[in-house]
């Protein structure tokens, strides 16, 4: 990710600065032993100053240098994220994982960026001050120098122990704070209900035990937290003690003692450094790991293979999917989608109609069994080249904050103006073109929220239309037209075949009576497939659920 | 706001037009506009200036006081504000024909031209509202002093004061007595500060000692130059020095930690009763409120902003206080001991206070470029990753836009950092130690050899005068970060001051079985927004079934949650038995009014105890009669727990749960959601022959989004904007020409199939 070259150009330099440093450090010593006796102290003052002077140039230097790896980090940081994003398995993706990742493509690289001279360089500095002057002050006190080297591990350990500390203790209050959050807001949420109920007020138990939890979690938390908030403090005064006591006790002029005393207290400055840096170190630390979990999702792979002539378009054997383990969606589902056919896939909610369309267009991998797609099994296929076959129209539709041409022309890049409006018009849009009040060139705003809820699927229907794949997954795509514009479309799907296969998830009765074929799905599992009159004569679980369907079709309150 | 305004600004082609205000005298702007031509180039410093931002939550009334000058401003003000807002607009006269200048108009606006603001004003009480000052600054001195005296607080007092003639114009106004002390207002904004209040005395108690703890942490480094001192004089008592500092030392961390400790007690005590008072809250507040943005705003003040309070007590006021008193501290104390070589330490601060300024002035447009930046990334960043379905079933997503975008906001970045890296690098260089200590060195090296200072004085200023620079800007950063507490405890103390719904000190009972509910002329609104309901009169007798129907917006939801008591309207009453629901208690009420809507709330517990909610005395078998009736016993007993399994139900499941609990809590008036049948396409069937059973014998209002659901319905109530447009049954409705025979037509019912 970063340049090597430009690696070496950086830590060179920022090495040779905290080098710089040590040397004006040292430079105190014969300085102040010479300032103090009241000899001449300028040769020494201007060694110093020579050494401030060259350190500041060195400095600025490598402030240059870590800006440009930083912008370089910013790029390629977000070209890997974003080309990663485009390989994960979209099943990957929990409600957490897009938040995360929805943080990482927005701040990430900016927060790696800026921390390049914001905390990469003063930790580099840090941490190698005091070794640097521990080893220097050797040649002028043995004792004090190894004191001072003694004394890097054990204020590095007491910092590390602060952190973890104070970590825990936060963590342990977030988790405490965020029960009682919780249990608040879905207390907010059960108002209406809890009042209706006359519960108004009283039904403060689940409540009331995580606020008495939330309260001793603080109490104990400070109990956690208070060494840590002690720690280094007096690990850091502790070593100043044990570097004054060493100081006074070596056998040099008063001068050279006090001169060792203050170099010891330049010493001991880095580590109070990095402990302000500390809060923002773990920042860093939470933001690099958002970016490795991003950088380190699994991939899609496959390669570009022809669909192998007479396979099924579609074909599932013993299909077997849970998103954890012991909670099955699909246990052994077989079924095969013939070219040119429409299968409807119809069931109780929670059955796994969804999750089947979404292994078929390899959202998710299936954890048994094979989907096989044009003879080929889908996860040895180029995920772009499997997508490239496939038409989908999603229950929740998703346009994009873009024009409804722009919008529909995804479907087909290059299709021409008229197959645009073919399209539109095969998915009754013409209607809602004329209505706009900027046509086609109108904005449909952010996911389509100027649309209504049919407007969004007739769009996605005729984006789909434009695409022409021979594969064709809808996912109760027309739940929310009405019965007029929901014929018309089914139909010309109908009309426009030629040899394409269609999955179709449905609930409207009409749609699943076009299917050539029903499956009937439950509980994961295929428990009646055919045609609708095969089905309805057999009088089983689907010719049940056909029945309920028209009752509910014709109720009225009263 | 110097009598010109920026109006039709273009921010592509970076083109405005400005409107003028020419006066004599006149000022630098008035007169540069006088010969100003069309398309001619001018540079622009933005300076001190306030913008309006039309303010949550709505303020009671906008108070604008301005004067020719400054009414353009005022004009664009009344041009933003709600139509339903409230607006007072004091004006003060300069000369006769400024009464000519248009002033815009706003249904609520009343505006007084007048010879003084300030007494114009009144002693009103003016409680919540907002107020805008801009004029002459004499004119905007008084003002505000009459509006301090009101109780306006300094966060609901804006605007900006201009000098017409130089500053002497401003002391030219002779000053009146003050008119007599007013009556003062209370202001909800200062919720967050009465909020904060009770933790004032523990606030600066803990102040005192953290300055305390601050001074002994300090000490080492004062003894460690007493040591040196003490060395270079001959070395003598150098073991007391040490005990002394080991005391000290002992002392101090031993205050830090009970610091420390109190304020965590401090903190529980405080975060316990803003989290009892937020849910006694709650139970206050009127139902509607929580089905607009209030269950979010819940989330946000009882997750974000209590974590914000807990460490506004537990950290920032101490870290303030240290990151302030030390620096200050040692920076007294080098005075005392050499005041020359006190002040060269000031030159690095000047510095890096001059170098800042300039680097914030160069950046004020990139810094709003920035945020702007900030904002388009996360949200192409949300869009990105939800429709990456769809940009990968079609390659050309643009999804690629995106990649476009971040690269751009890159090279924004870049092209704004790296001229200011350079100059980022030399602030940072000016307030490093080594920098300091070449200070000391070369200046107190020079005085030490001019006999100005003895050698050992330069002892604390190598111990100490070091790292205070770089401290003193750690306590900008705890600035920043106590006010993000401010602001989190105003949105925690703007929740608890939210208007609730009155409870009648002695509630009246129904009496009987069967009531007659009657609105009668009701009118409502949300939030001074227009009504959305307004003047409806509707009679539901006992034991029918009336149904709202009407087009989307028509107010149908909003009339029948009145009846839920969600709100209480803003104009007439809403009567059950003949008591307005204002009289009853909240208990009272809804053992007569019951209501099903869409959305299911199902609360933590067994599933038992969610259909038991209303009558938690009510037997087993009571219970599974209720879940019979709603179709969903065979479901629960399909449970591994039965009817204690915990309630995570289905949709469908969980909407006949509901149904159950309604009908075990038997409610004599029933509101109904005809969507809830339509929930979920799976269970339609099952919710539809639930809910029959439970509208059967009640009096009941439907709110009806198909129009062939309520053809059976005893009355039909049309409803457009708010109004009742037409009213009789379904066979009435359709032999009369209306909005009904339109829907009807236009309808096509759902239930056609092939």
């Amino acid at each position: 990710m970063i340049d090597r070259r430009l690696l070496v150009r950086y830590l060179v330099p920022a090495v040779l600065g905290a080098m710089l440093r040590a040397t004006a450090v040292l430079t105190l010593v014969p300085l102040l032993t010479a300032l103090f006796d009241g000899t001449g102290a300028w040769g020494w003052t201007a060694l110093f100053a020579a050494a401030v002077v060259c350190g500041w140039a060195v400095e600025y230097a490598v402030a240059h240098t870590g800006f440009a790896i930083g912008f370089g980090l910013l790029n390629g940081l977000e070209t890997r994220l974003l080309d990663r994003l485009q390989r994960v398995p979209l099943g990957w993706f929990t409600t957490e994982r897009k938040a995360e990742g929805q943080r990482a493509l927005t701040s990430s690289g900016r927060e790696l960026c800026q921390s390049i001279t914001h905390l990469v360089t003063p930790a580099v500095n840090a941490l190698a001050m005091p070794l640097l002057i521990g080893l220097g002050l050797l040649a002028f006190s043995p004792a004090l120098g190894l004191v001072a080297l003694a004394a890097v591990p054990v204020l590095l350990g007491a910092l590390w122990a602060s952190m973890r500390c104070v970590r825990a203790a936060d963590d342990a209050y977030a988790a405490a704070s965020g029960e009682a959050g919780t249990r608040i807001v879905e207390l907010a949420r059960a108002q209406a209900a809890l009042r209706a109920a006359g519960r108004a007020g009283t039904d403060g138990t689940a409540v009331g035990r995580a606020l008495d939890r939330q309260r001793r979690a603080v109490l104990r938390l400070v109990g956690f937290g208070l060494p840590g908030h002690l720690l280094f403090g007096l690990a850091a005064q502790g070593v100043l003690i044990a570097l004054a006591v060493t100081a006074v006790a070596s056998a040099g002029s008063a001068a050279t003692v006090v001169a060792l005393l203050i170099v010891g207290v330049r010493f001991i400055e880095p580590f109070t450094t990095l402990a302000d840096l500390s809060p923002a170190l773990q920042a860093l630390r939470g933001t690099l790991a958002r970016v490795r979990e991003l950088l380190n999702a699994p991939v899609l792979t496959g390669d570009d293979r022809e669909p192998l002539t007479g396979a099924p378009a579609v074909e599932l054997r013993d299909v077997h999917f849970a998103h954890e383990p012991g909670r099955p969606v699909l246990s052994g589902v077989s079924l095969t989608v013939e070219r040119g056919t429409t299968t409807a896939i119809v069931g109780p909610s929670g059955a796994g109609k969804t999750t089947l369309l979404s292994l078929i267009a390899r959202f998710h991998e299936a954890s048994a069994g094979t989907v096989l797609v044009g003879g080929h099994d889908v996860t040895a296929l180029d995920p772009a080249v499997h997508m490239g076959r496939l038409g989908i129209v999603f229950q929740d539709v998703y346009l994009f904050d873009a024009t409804l041409r722009a919008n529909i022309a995804l479907g087909r890049p290059g299709a021409t103006d008229g197959e645009i409006a073919a399209a539109a018009s095969t998915a009754r849009l013409d209607e809602l073109v004329e209505r706009l009040p900027g046509g086609w060139e109108t904005r449909v705003g952010d996911r389509g929220a100027a649309l209504s809820g049919g407007e969004r699927q007739r769009v996605s229907i005729a984006r789909a239309l434009l695409k022409d794949a021979p594969l064709l997954l809808l996912d109760e795509a027309t739940a929310a037209l009405d019965n007029a514009n929901e014929a018309a479309i089914i139909g010309a799907l109908d009309a426009r075949r030629d040899g394409r296969a269609t999955v179709i998830v449905a609930h409207r009765l009409s749609t699943i009576a076009r299917a050539d074929r029903i499956v009937f799905l439950e509980e994961g599992r295929v428990v009646e497939s055919g045609s609708l009159a095969e089905l309805l004569a057999s009088g089983g679980r689907f010719a049940g659920y056909w029945a309920r369907r028209e009752a509910a079709a014709g109720w009225t309150v009263v | 706001m110097r009598g010109y305004t920026i109006v039709d600004a273009d921010a592509e082609r970076g083109t405005v037009a400005m409107e003028f205000l020419l006066h004599e005298p006149s000022g630098p702007a008035s007169a540069w506009a006088r010969h100003a031509a069309p398309g001619q180039r001018l540079a622009v410093t933005r300076w001190a200036s306030t913008h309006f931002t039309v303010p949550e939550p709505a303020p009671a009334g906008y108070l604008l006081i301005g004067d020719a000058a400054s009414l353009p401003g005022i004009n664009a003000i009344l041009a933003r504000i709600p139509e339903t807002a409230t607006a007072e607009v004091i004006l003060e006269i300069g000369d006769e024909r400024d009464r000519d200048i248009p002033v815009t108009a706003h249904p609520g606006a009343s505006v007084r031209w007048v010879s003084r603001a300030e007494t114009a004003v009144g002693d009103a009480d003016r409680s919540d509202w907002y107020a805008w000052v801009t004029g002459e600054a004499a004119m905007c001195k008084g003002v505000r002093a009459r509006l301090r005296d009101l109780g306006f607080p300094k966060g609901a007092v804006h605007g900006r004061a201009y000098w017409t003639r130089g500053k002497a114009m401003g002391t030219d106004r002779e000053t009146e007595a003050p008119p007599p002390a007013a009556t003062k207002g209370s202001w909800r904004s200062g919720a967050g500060a009465r909020l904060l209040a009770p933790l004032k005395p523990a606030f600066i108690f803990a102040g005192l000692l953290q300055v305390v703890v601050t001074l002994l942490e300090l000490s080492p480094y004062l003894l460690l130059a007493e040591l040196g001192r003490r060395l270079l004089d001959g070395g003598t008592g150098l073991a007391g020095l040490g005990v002394l500092a080991l005391v000290l030392m002992g002392s101090g961390a031993l205050l830090s930690g009970l610091l420390v400790l109190g304020m965590h007690a401090v903190d529980a005590a405080f975060g316990h009763r803003v989290r009892r008072d937020v849910i006694g809250k709650l139970s206050r507040l009127p139902l509607g409120w929580f089905t607009g943005k209030g269950a979010g705003r819940v989330k946000k003040a009882v997750e974000d902003d209590a974590q914000g309070l807990h460490y506004l007590v537990t950290h920032a006021v101490l870290d303030v206080v240290a990151a302030l008193v030390a620096p200050l501290v040692v920076l007294g104390y080098l005075f005392t001991v050499h005041a020359g070589l006190a002040a060269v330490m000031l030159i690095p601060l000047l510095l890096f206070a001059i170098l800042t300024a300039r680097m914030v002035a160069a950046s004020t447009g990139a810094l709003s470029r920035f945020t702007t930046w900030e904002e388009r990334v996360a949200g192409e960043a949300v869009s990105h990753l939800e429709g990456l379905a769809v940009a990968r079933a079609y390659d050309a997503g643009p999804g690629r836009g995106f990649g476009a975008t971040l690269a751009e906001r890159a090279r924004f970045l870049d092209g704004w950092q790296r001229p200011l890296s350079g100059r980022k690098a030399v602030v940072d260089l000016v307030t490093r130690p080594m920098t300091s200590l070449l200070l000391i060195l070369a200046a107190g090296g020079a005085l030490v050899s001019a006999g100005l200072m003895d050698a050992p004085a330069l002892l604390p200023f190598l111990l100490l005068g070091v790292t205070f620079g770089g401290r003193l800007l750690a306590a900008g950063y705890g600035l920043g970060a106590l006010r993000e507490a401010r602001d989190a405890a105003r949105r925690i103390g703007l929740l608890l001051t939210e208007p609730e719904i009155a409870e009648p000190e002695t509630p009246r009972a129904l009496t009987g079985e069967r009531h007659t509910v009657r609105f009668e002329d009701v009118s409502f609104g949300y939030d001074g927004r227009g009504d959305v309901v307004s003047g409806v009169d509707l009679e539901l007798a006992p034991g029918t079934v009336t149904a709202l129907v009407g087009p989307s917006g028509a107010g149908k939801s909003t009339l029948a949650s009145l009846l839920a008591r969600f709100h209480d309207p803003r104009a007439g009453r809403v009567t059950v038995g003949g008591v307005d629901l204002r009289e009853l208690s909240a208990a009272g009420l809804y053992r007569t009014v019951g209501f099903v809507f869409q959305d299911v709330a199902l609360i933590e517990g067994t599933i038992a105890e969610n259909i038991a909610l209303a009558r938690p005395d009510a037997t087993r078998a009571q219970i599974e009669e209720a879940a019979r009736a709603a179709g969903i016993h065979e479901r629960v007993v399909s449970l591994p727990g039965g009817y204690d399994s915990p309630a995570r139900l289905s949709g469908g499941e969980a909407q006949r749960v509901t149904i159950a609990r309604a009908l075990l809590a038997d409610p004599a008036v029933l509101i109904l959601d005809e969507a809830t049948a339509h929930a979920d396409p799976e269970s339609e069937h099952e919710v539809q022959r639930a809910l029959a059973r439970l509208v059967a014998g009640r009096t009941v209002l439907v709110i009806a989004h198909r129009l062939h659901t309520v053809t059976g319905a005893d009355a039909i109530v049309v409803m457009d904007g708010g109004r009742v447009a037409q009213r009789g049954t379904h066979t009435e409705l359709l032999a009369a020409p209306g909005l009904y025979r339109e829907l009807w037509h236009a309808a096509r019912p759902e239930g056609a199939h092939a």
